[in-house]
């Protein structure tokens, strides 16, 4: 018994179940077979396309898989599960498909780990296959056994029946969640925000910024150390970067005038103490009119002809 | 004695013959209507609380004006009984969308809380190299929790979705969900799609629903599966016992419950609890002869097999998990029993007792509300329990929702200690579901009643009394920096994070490749874990490698031979510790010298100190942020020297 009934909806008939037009009669249906072939059957489609979607599909449009990889192994579970013993239809029902769906794949992945095989896409894939086709190969065969009386048919539950919802029924709600998303999706992109902090930067670059010790160079020749700048400000700014070898010779400086969000990667050169074994090369950025002082960008050169 | 056996399931609601209307009519149309304007004025006041300067604190009342125009109508027509079935649904969906728009908003296009990072990455890595359980230096405990990144990682492969995108169409969606699992549990225990949305309602306003629940974490996949678990257990005890849909929920609260397993610990843990309570209830029920056997018996063997799972999964694959929790738990009752005892015998050696909303800077009216909270959710709960004793408490799953809304007000004293706050605010999100549903049942007999008048005063007081409990729900579970987005905030998780480390991250990543050994300060090591992969280093007592950071002076040569063994090859300062204590109350973690006791930032020593160490290259450089490349065939250390293992420092310039 109720522990509480509502006496006011006692009278009343729900919309997600069936109703004048799409009306069915369970009975017919659950003998007959042929409903549950039908879904076994397109469960089998539903994983088809979704196989060939996630695999054939460009990137750029294989979100249209979406609703399929959300739904499709719960449902298939649901189906082989209760068949038509679920006591609920419709948006329950749907919940509960996305719900097994949460445990289907994490289960074929911990499966596969039995295996000792990695989760890749076609463990997943191959995986959500063979899940859903037996799943489509219970719900067939209880058809089946049914058609021939093989199985004694047990009655379908009261509470069960296709969820039957017109589709001109959703439309304004439909549309009012999809504006609703849209409204906050371009208000992130169309009201105001704090602008990102502005600031400069300097890096090494190329094979330099690779360096992860003292590099050995001939003390004779000019080296060229690569460097990369970038300008995160709004504003034009003149960048002027230097190099100096500590207590040895001074290299060259470059200018260059960067516009706003603009890179720059250049070059400072120069040479190293002859039968130095750790000079310390500092590279400098100064920025025109920005008051932050940076600190050098510091690697260690040696000459490649001391034995060090 | 005979047996009192309930009658079969009636759904007088469900089989009466009738004919539905077919459209909710114009009062439905704007509420839709409602929907998109709320939508949008919670858009704009995100905007502004993006923008705020200190203090101001407009943006709170507009963004409760726009969750106000949708969510009181929405709760107007919920708890109308003249609102059709399908709207209730559609209202519930609704619900369930627009609680994930704030989070959205606040931080769109990336994680903005610290375990969003962590996992974002575990789903990262995984997708990449197809391997569960790979090590987690972030949230070390996230590694042996594999279940919902190998769900996002799973979409991803089928979908093409980034990770990001993939998580928050996820959370949206098991959003929806959520709602719906407390309406088939209301509706199924009661009958009545009345109680089935006004229980999703009550929850969807309840504790962390638009807070904590709305982060890519593993408790919100869980807390999920939990709820389906309670949907498959309950339906189980209200099935016929030969009915073969019994054993359908039965095979269904199993596979749920394994997954959960694997989904997150205390979740796992929170659902065999409740299990083991609708068990006990119906043990009850058997003793009082008012349910038969087959309740107590199936629903003990699902608590056996769920326990077994529970058990193989923290001893098998999850063995860090008693040293992760052990300290929450120990100090967060030992604390409260410490508030208790002494508050009873008057004082004492008590432990120092969390100040409720030090610091905060949320509106005076919310944190009066969140107060509020409490009391006005006991008074609910015993009006609901007085209908129910009233209408007489036949089902064990009734007894069951009641026991689990029970644990809501046990853990409130929790509340007081700094460590214990944190596991009871968690726990809201579980037994919260209990309280939606208990309240629920007292709620509708308010709207019930049969003097127009009285119906819609009763009505309205509801919907105020609603509205509190969200505002203060939502002030109890989130400060203002983790709701809005805004001004930097130094040492914040969510608004610490700048394009500036964020594109020294890129840079990394792309200069340095991934999976590089790394140790800064906290935020940078979210962000370069989540741009670059990094390994991030894992300090400790006898690791102290915080020292890079926090110390004044070079790292000593112990440290330098532990570094060159772990590998550890680049460290990230950002510049403004040394202006600024970090709101968090540390820098690096929680174990750090003078976590959470700071009274001043670092010296400006901890920056120059790196002037002084020949074996730092410094290859990045900007306004706030450094990065240093670790030579470590450089380090001279006495050990080294022994060793003979290659040195260039000491060597003649």
């Amino acid at each position: 018994m109720a522990i509480i009934t509502d006496p006011i909806l006692e009278n009343r008939r729900p919309v997600d179940e069936p109703v004048a037009g799409r009306s069915v009669d369970p009975d017919t249906l659950d003998n007959d077979g042929f409903f549950a072939l039908d879904r076994a059957r397109s469960l089998l489609v539903m994983a088809a396309v979704l196989t060939l979607g996630s695999v054939l599909l460009p990137t750029s449009v294989r979100w249209l898989t979406l609703p399929l990889a959300f739904a499709l192994p719960g449902h298939a579970m649901v189906c082989a599960i209760f068949g038509r013993h679920l006591e609920f239809g419709g948006v329950r029902r749907a919940a509960l498909s996305i719900a097994l769906t949460l445990t289907s794949y994490p289960i074929i992945a911990l499966s596969a780990l039995v295996f000792e095989m990695r989760m890749t896409k076609t463990v997943i894939v191959v995986g959500t296959d063979m899940l859903v086709g037996g799943c489509a190969t219970v719900v067939a065969r209880r058809a089946w056994l049914r058609q021939r009386g093989l199985a004694e048919a047990e009655p379908v539950s009261d509470h069960y029946a296709d969820a039957t919802i017109r589709i001109r029924e959703l439309i304004i709600p439909g549309t009012a969640m999809v504006t609703a998303i849209l409204v906050v999706l371009a208000s992130v992109v169309v009201l105001p925000r704090r602008p990102p902090d502005e600031y400069s930067s300097i890096a090494l670059d190329g094979t330099w910024a690779l360096a992860s010790r003292v590099v050995p160079v001939d003390p004779g020749r000019s080296i060229e150390v690569q460097f990369e700048v970038a300008n995160r400000t709004r504003e034009v700014h003149d960048y002027t970067v230097s190099g100096q070898v500590v207590d040895g010779p001074s290299w060259s400086a470059v200018t260059k005038r960067l516009r706003p969000q603009e890179v720059w990667k250049g070059t400072v050169s120069g040479p190293v103490k002859a039968g130095s074994c750790r000079s310390r090369l500092n590279i400098q950025l100064s920025v025109t009119g920005e008051s932050v002082r940076h600190s050098p960008l510091a690697i260690f050169l040696s000459d490649r002809s001391v034995e060090c | 004695m005979p047996i009192l056996i309930t009658a079969p399931d009636q759904r007088p609601d469900e089989v009466q013959p009738g004919r539905p209307r077919t459209s909710g009519g114009w009062s439905m149309n704007l509420v839709w209507l409602s929907f998109v304007l709320g939508a949008a004025i919670v858009s704009y006041a995100h905007s502004i609380g993006n923008r705020a300067l200190e203090g101001q604190k407009t943006h709170f009342t507009i963004f409760w004006i726009g969750v106000f125009t949708f969510l009181l109508p929405a709760l107007w027509k919920l708890l109308s009984r003249k609102t059709r079935d399908l709207d209730r649904y559609l209202l519930v969906i609704a619900i369930g969308l627009y609680s994930y728009f704030p989070k959205f908003l606040a931080y769109p296009g990336r994680p903005a809380f610290f375990d969003e990072y962590a996992h974002t990455v575990q789903t990262d890595r995984l997708f990449d190299t197809g391997l569960l359980f790979l090590p987690n230096n972030q949230v070390v405990i996230i590694g042996d929790y594999p279940v919902m990144h190998a769900f996002v990682a799973s979409i991803r492969h089928l979908t093409g979705l980034s990770t990001y995108v993939a998580s928050v169409i996820m959370i949206m969606t098991l959003h929806v969900i959520a709602l719906i699992a407390i309406f088939a549990i209301a509706a199924r225990i009661t009958d009545s799609r009345h109680v089935g949305g006004i229980a999703a309602a009550f929850y969807g306003i309840g504790p962390g629903f638009w807070g904590f629940n709305t982060m890519f974490a593993y408790e919100t996949f869980a807390i999920i599966l939990f709820l389906w678990s309670m949907v498959a257990l309950v339906h189980m005890l209200m099935s016929e016992s030969t009915a073969w849909s019994r054993t359908g929920w039965l095979i269904i609260g199993i596979i749920i419950s394994f997954t959960l397993s694997g989904t997150h610990h205390l979740s796992s843990y929170l659902n065999l609890i409740v299990i083991g309570a609708f068990v006990a209830a119906s043990l009850y029920m058997l003793i009082r002869k008012r349910e038969l056997p087959e309740n107590f018996w199936e629903g003990l063997i699902f608590f056996m097999v769920t326990l077994a799972f529970v058990g193989w999964w923290f001893i098998n694959q999850a063995p860090n998990t008693k040293d992760y929790l052990q300290p929450y738990i120990q100090g967060g009752l030992s604390d409260t029993f410490g508030f208790l005892s002494t508050s009873e015998s008057g004082g004492g050696d008590a432990p120092a007792q969390r100040k409720l909303f030090e610091g905060s800077t949320i509106p005076l009216y919310e944190q009066i509300l969140s107060f509020a909270t409490p009391v006005i959710s006991m008074l609910v709960a015993g009006l609901s329990l007085l209908v129910q004793w009233k209408r007489g408490l036949k089902r064990s799953t009734a007894l069951g929702i009641t026991l689990t809304a029970g644990v809501y007000f046990i853990v409130y004293p929790m509340m007081l200690s700094a460590q214990g706050a944190e596991g009871a605010r968690r726990s809201w999100s579980f037994t919260s579901a209990g309280l939606a549903i208990v309240a629920a049942i007292g709620i509708q007999a308010v709207t019930l009643w049969k003097r127009p008048t009285l119906r819609v005063m009763g009505t309205f007081a509801v919907m105020g009394t609603m509205a509190i409990l969200m505002i203060g729900n939502l002030a109890v579970g989130l400060n203002e920096v983790y709701r809005f987005s805004g001004r930097f905030i130094y040492g914040s998780d969510t608004r610490s994070v700048t394009n500036e480390i964020v594109d020294a991250a890129d840079w990394f990543a792309r200069t340095q490749g991934v999976d590089q050994k790394l140790i800064g300060d906290r935020t940078s090591q979210i962000v370069f874990h989540q741009h670059a992969h990094v390994q991030l280093g894992v300090p400790d007592g006898a690791y102290p490698i915080w020292d890079f950071i926090l110390s004044d002076t070079p790292p000593s040569e112990y440290l330098l031979d532990r570094v060159a063994e772990e590998g550890l090859r680049y460290v990230v300062v950002d510049k403004r510790g040394t202006t600024n204590i970090p709101m968090i109350g540390f820098y690096l973690d929680q174990k750090e010298p003078l976590a959470g006791g700071r009274k001043a930032p670092l010296s400006r020593a901890t920056l120059d100190k790196w002037e002084k160490m020949d074996y730092a290259l410094r290859i990045y450089e900007s306004n706030e942020m450094m990065i240093f490349r670790l030579d470590q065939s450089a380090f001279d250390t006495s050990y080294r020297q022994v060793g003979n293992i290659g040195s260039t420092i000491g060597s003649s310039r």
